[in-house]
């Protein structure tokens, strides 16, 4: 199974990118691999949507598991043999501040192939999402104390 | 199980490559890195020495190029590849029958030079002529769309051609930005698609045309090729 996992730790508190994450809207701000997510409900399990990347055509996305303020898994239709599963966490620093640790994993029958095809484009974005959203969430923190 | 090799010493293989470094929304390509190497690694094993060829010649631009991937490595660091690499000819410089199989790699740049280098079209109109291999995959196929054979029929007219489908085009974000969907261009020359799902390995043989779907597909779309090229060379020496 093609897997990746990248970690980096931010500043802000855990609710502040529970926040982000749950901001569906928002996360083209720090997921070049988003250009639109739309979600049908709240941001917790079993809610299912449209995730649209850059250029790309709408596929569909769906979340298995979301704990307020730890993190989420969710799912990524890429086609019908092989999915994106997305398992991110975070978790409160004993100084101060929080670790986010965002795993990337293909699933299905292709997952293999295609990650062997793909993967090095997954593995790059991966860790700028994961800065891009610790760097967001200083930034949010910074304007909400200013 | 026991590895089947076909061997075909003192023969060449040649690997077709786009030489189109940009995509029109910007995006960087080139040809597929593992499609150059994996095929590389089968036909060097078989025994076959590899020339390479571009568009434009010179050195041709690279897509996924995966450092970890010890084929690509190996290929990157293969002095003889390096040196061919760095100055590759162009189609109207070479002789379509020195070559036992002419393969053509992928890369999404594929679908925009290589059906307008039209001494590509006759190098591999005359490769097949000859009674060589001609096998491609992935973005590859693109070259086969304005070969036409002298009976003036397209090459793929009639035949069973694997290439990147559209469900495919689609799911790595291409759609919009490829300026056809080559599965159907393909289609709209008389080609018999032969698609498999998405991303899996799938090869599809008619006579002396060989095509893969995918950069999955490539390693099995040369050794198919390799197969091919041995039995069309024992059928001859029978004869």
């Amino acid at each position: 199974m093609w897997s990746f996992e990248y970690s980096v730790e931010t500043t802000a508190a855990p609710s502040t990118v529970w926040r982000l994450y749950r901001d569906v809207g928002g996360w083209p701000s720090w997921n070049g691999g988003v250009e639109r997510l739309e979600l049908a409900g709240e941001f917790e399990a079993g809610a299912t949507g449209k995730l649209t990347p850059p250029g790309g055509e709408p596929m569909a996305f769906s979340i298995l598991a979301a704990t307020e303020n730890a993190g989420y898994v969710s799912v990524t239709t890429i086609a019908e043999t092989v999915s994106l599963r997305a398992t991110n966490t975070i978790v409160r620093l004993p100084g101060g501040g929080t670790r986010i640790t965002h795993r990337a994993e293909l699933v299905g029958p292709a997952a293999e192939y295609f990650g062997q095809s793909f993967g090095p484009t997954l593995r790059a974005a991966v860790p700028k999402g994961a800065q891009a959203l610790a760097a967001r969430a200083a930034e949010v923190e910074r304007e909400a104390a200013s | 199980m026991t590895e089947r090799r076909t061997l075909i010493v003192n023969r060449r293989a040649l690997i077709v490559m786009t030489s189109q470094h940009t995509m029109p929304n910007g995006r960087e390509t080139g040809v597929y890195a593992s499609e150059l190497a994996e095929a590389w690694e089968v036909f060097t094993t078989a025994g076959l020495r590899v020339d390479l060829v571009s568009v434009r010649g010179g050195r041709p631009p690279m897509e996924a190029v995966n450092p970890d991937d010890p084929t690509q490595r190996a290929f990157l660091s293969d002095p003889e590849m390096v040196a061919k690499l760095t100055d590759t000819p162009t189609a109207d410089q070479l002789d379509p029958a020195a070559y036992e199989i002419v393969f053509v790699a992928g890369g999404h740049g594929a679908a925009i030079d290589l059906p307008e280098d039209e001494a590509l079209a006759a190098l591999l109109a005359g490769a097949y002529t000859a009674g060589r291999v001609v096998a491609a995959v992935c973005h590859g196929p693109a070259a086969l769309l304005n070969v036409v054979l002298p009976n003036g029929s397209y090459l793929v007219a009639g035949r069973r051609v694997a290439a990147f489908t559209n469900a495919e085009e689609r799911a790595v974000g291409m759609a919009s930005v490829v300026p056809y969907f080559l599965a159907e261009e393909l289609s709209e020359r008389g080609a018999v698609l032969n698609q498999a799902p998405p991303f899996l390995p799938h090869v599809a043989v008619d006579g002396r045309l060989v095509t893969g779907q995918n950069p999955a597909s490539a390693r099995q779309v040369a050794a198919a090729a390799v197969d091919v090229a041995a039995n069309t060379a024992a059928a001859a020496n029978a004869n």
